[in-house]
């Protein structure tokens, strides 16, 4: 079987995605390349979290001042957005904007499984999202800071943190197998 | 030695520069990965299609190789680089919730940032959702409070966890990297066999 | 698996096993690395602070003072500065360096200079940035505080595990720990020594990251 083959969908003429090996294998050079340069890995959902604050404090700054989990990021003079992890987010938006432009994959579309409807699939994303944003900082990180970040400098946390979505995954796909397939 | 100090070295400006450049690279990997597909995603969890799991342990085993030899070959200072502090309550509960996240959204907080970037609307309702939820738990952190800074484990490693060398760490999850590769694919393979024969091709 | 991935896991894992023959670099290779760096500030002896001027930090409200004491633990619970934390030498990393506040100051104490010195050298690899080295250890902070009357040196020096300068040469009757007179004294003494003050606070580098 050739290399980059597998994951064509036949039913859409869209070019083929990386082999995920070589994906993974370039993920990896560039997460070490993080560290070499900057001595963190790569991050998604602190990025956001800065801009939600940032948006609090220009609408309600001295409620954020009185809110010890938000002023840590925007008490005072302290300004969210002057982070790298923002700068970070931004840079993969546009990365994958790069992408999918490259590699003829810019089309608005809604990728759901055959048996559910748009709006359906919507609402599950955004409930989706919403689940994931506020285990994401209950958890102080994603699958990108946590996970894969965490994971490859064999932080423990990280690594009990990584199973654990592995497992409340699997353990509920068979419920939602409906949306999916 | 390793790692840099950016803003001294580059001035803050060419730091940023950097950040945005090491972002623009992992947004370009994840999209070209297929990770602006949320069903291709899903696919991880029914055996359909094992990109999650191929992509995201090579890029650990990859990265974990690269960081090690790094600081054995003393390159880089592994005292100087980020180890995410362990809370290990609530990143175990936290990593339960999101799993949830997962199978009912079908992304991860990065991967919907890349859908959103080609067009596709349910990465931006995901996105929304990211959005309103990490909203929801600045809202509500601090009525637990208590618990989000329980279990605090410091700069633990899974060295220190298990006593043993870093090398030795090290060789048991490449193994067990290369252990979930073919298990993974083995089901697979099976469950594909398994619908043939149900189809009678 | 295809083929060529067999081949791939089969390097991996050899790439990971000589990780472990390679080994990670101990504390004396990694300390050479850095000595250019930090064996000058050593040799001035400008880390080395006078009791005077610990006395002084033990009173500043303005920094947040944490007094490492690398002793052994019966010396520790025989007498120890107030506050003070006991660490063993080889055991630096439990401690959560990390997360210091950026006015933070860093004492190492032993009962002499030798292991007190070892201990910083330690501190200084974990990037703690104010560390200190208490001049003339738990025997000069006695000397210089201790009510004579009070305070008596032993006759018959027990080594105690200790050697060389890392011996306790004081006689205590009872295991006072934190609570002797001697732990905190009074702030007026400090008009008694004569001493050049070192100390100087430069912001604690804090790492971040993760989803920062």
């Amino acid at each position: 079987m050739a290399i980059g083959k597998t994951d064509v969908d036949p039913t859409v003429d869209r070019p083929v995605y990386w082999n995920s090996y070589i994906a993974g294998a370039a993920l990896g050079v560039l997460l070490f390349t993080s560290f070499l340069l900057t001595g963190n890995g790569l991050g998604a959902s602190g990025g956001i979290q800065r801009v939600i604050v940032a948006i609090e404090d220009l609408v309600v700054p001295s409620y954020v001042d009185r809110t010890p989990n938000l002023a840590t990021l925007a008490g005072g003079d302290r300004k969210p957005l002057n982070n790298w992890i923002v700068i970070e987010i931004l840079g993969a938006l546009v990365g994958g904007f790069l992408s999918g432009l490259i590699h003829r994959r810019l089309r608005i579309e809604t990728r759901k499984g055959p048996r559910i409807s748009k709006s359906t699939r919507w609402a599950m994303a955004f409930l989706g999202g919403a689940i994931m944003g506020y285990g994401a900082r209950l958890a102080r990180g994603c699958t990108s800071g946590q996970a894969l970040s965490g994971g490859c400098v064999l932080s423990a946390g990280s690594w009990a943190f990584m199973l654990s979505i592995f497992a409340s995954a699997y353990a509920l796909a068979y419920f939602l197998r409906k949306a999916w397939n | 030695m390793f790692p840099l100090n950016l803003p001294e070295l580059v001035s803050p400006w060419g730091a940023n520069l950097i950040y945005f450049a090491i972002g623009l690279a992992f947004g370009f990997i994840l999209e070209s990965a297929g990770f602006g597909d949320s069903r291709k995603l899903a696919g991880q969890f029914y055996f359909k299609d094992l990109a999650v799991l191929q992509v995201m342990f090579t890029a650990i085993v990859t990265a974990m190789l690269l960081v090690f030899w790094a600081v054995s070959l003393g390159w880089l200072d592994y005292e100087a680089i980020w180890v995410n502090p362990t809370y290990l309550w609530p990143g175990i509960t936290g990593g339960l919730i999101m799993g949830v996240g997962f199978i009912v959204g079908g992304f991860c907080p990065g991967t919907s940032l890349v859908s959103l970037a080609t067009l596709k609307l349910d990465g931006a309702f995901f996105v929304l959702g990211v959005f309103t939820g990490i909203f929801v738990f600045g809202e509500t952190v601090e009525s637990f409070s208590d618990f989000y800074n329980s279990s605090y484990l410091g700069r633990l490693t899974l060295m220190d966890v298990f006593g043993l060398d870093t090398g030795v760490v090290v060789l048991m999850v490449v193994v067990m990297a290369i252990g979930m590769f073919a298990g993974g694919a083995w089901v697979r393979d099976r469950l594909v066999l398994a619908k043939k024969e149900e189809t009678g091709t | 698996m295809r083929h060529w991935t067999k081949w791939m896991a089969l390097v991996l894992c050899l790439i990971a096993a000589g990780l472990i023959v390679k080994g990670q670099p101990s504390f004396e290779t990694r300390w050479r690395r850095m000595e250019t760096k930090y064996k000058p500030m050593l040799d001035s002896r400008s880390i080395l602070i006078d009791p005077g001027e610990l006395l002084q930090l033990l009173y500043d409200h303005g920094i947040t003072l944490t007094i490492l004491d690398v002793r052994s633990e019966r010396d520790f619970n025989l007498f120890h500065l107030a506050d003070a934390v006991r660490g063993d030498i080889d055991d630096l990393e439990r401690f959560h360096w990390s997360e210091l506040p950026s006015n933070a100051v860093v004492v190492v104490m032993s009962n002499g200079e030798t292991d007190a010195v070892e201990a910083w050298k330690r501190l200084k690899l974990l990037h703690v940035t104010n560390a200190y080295v208490l001049e003339g250890g738990a025997n000069g902070w006695l000397a210089a505080f201790g009510n004579p009357a009070e305070v008596v040196k032993r006759e018959v020096i027990d080594t105690g595990g200790g050697s060389g300068d890392e011996v306790l040469a004081y006689r205590f009757t009872a295991a006072l720990g934190g609570r002797h007179a001697v732990s905190r004294p009074d702030v007026k003494l400090e008009g008694t020594r004569v001493f050049e003050k070192k100390v100087k606070t430069q912001s604690q580098a804090r790492k971040s990251g993760g989803c920062g």
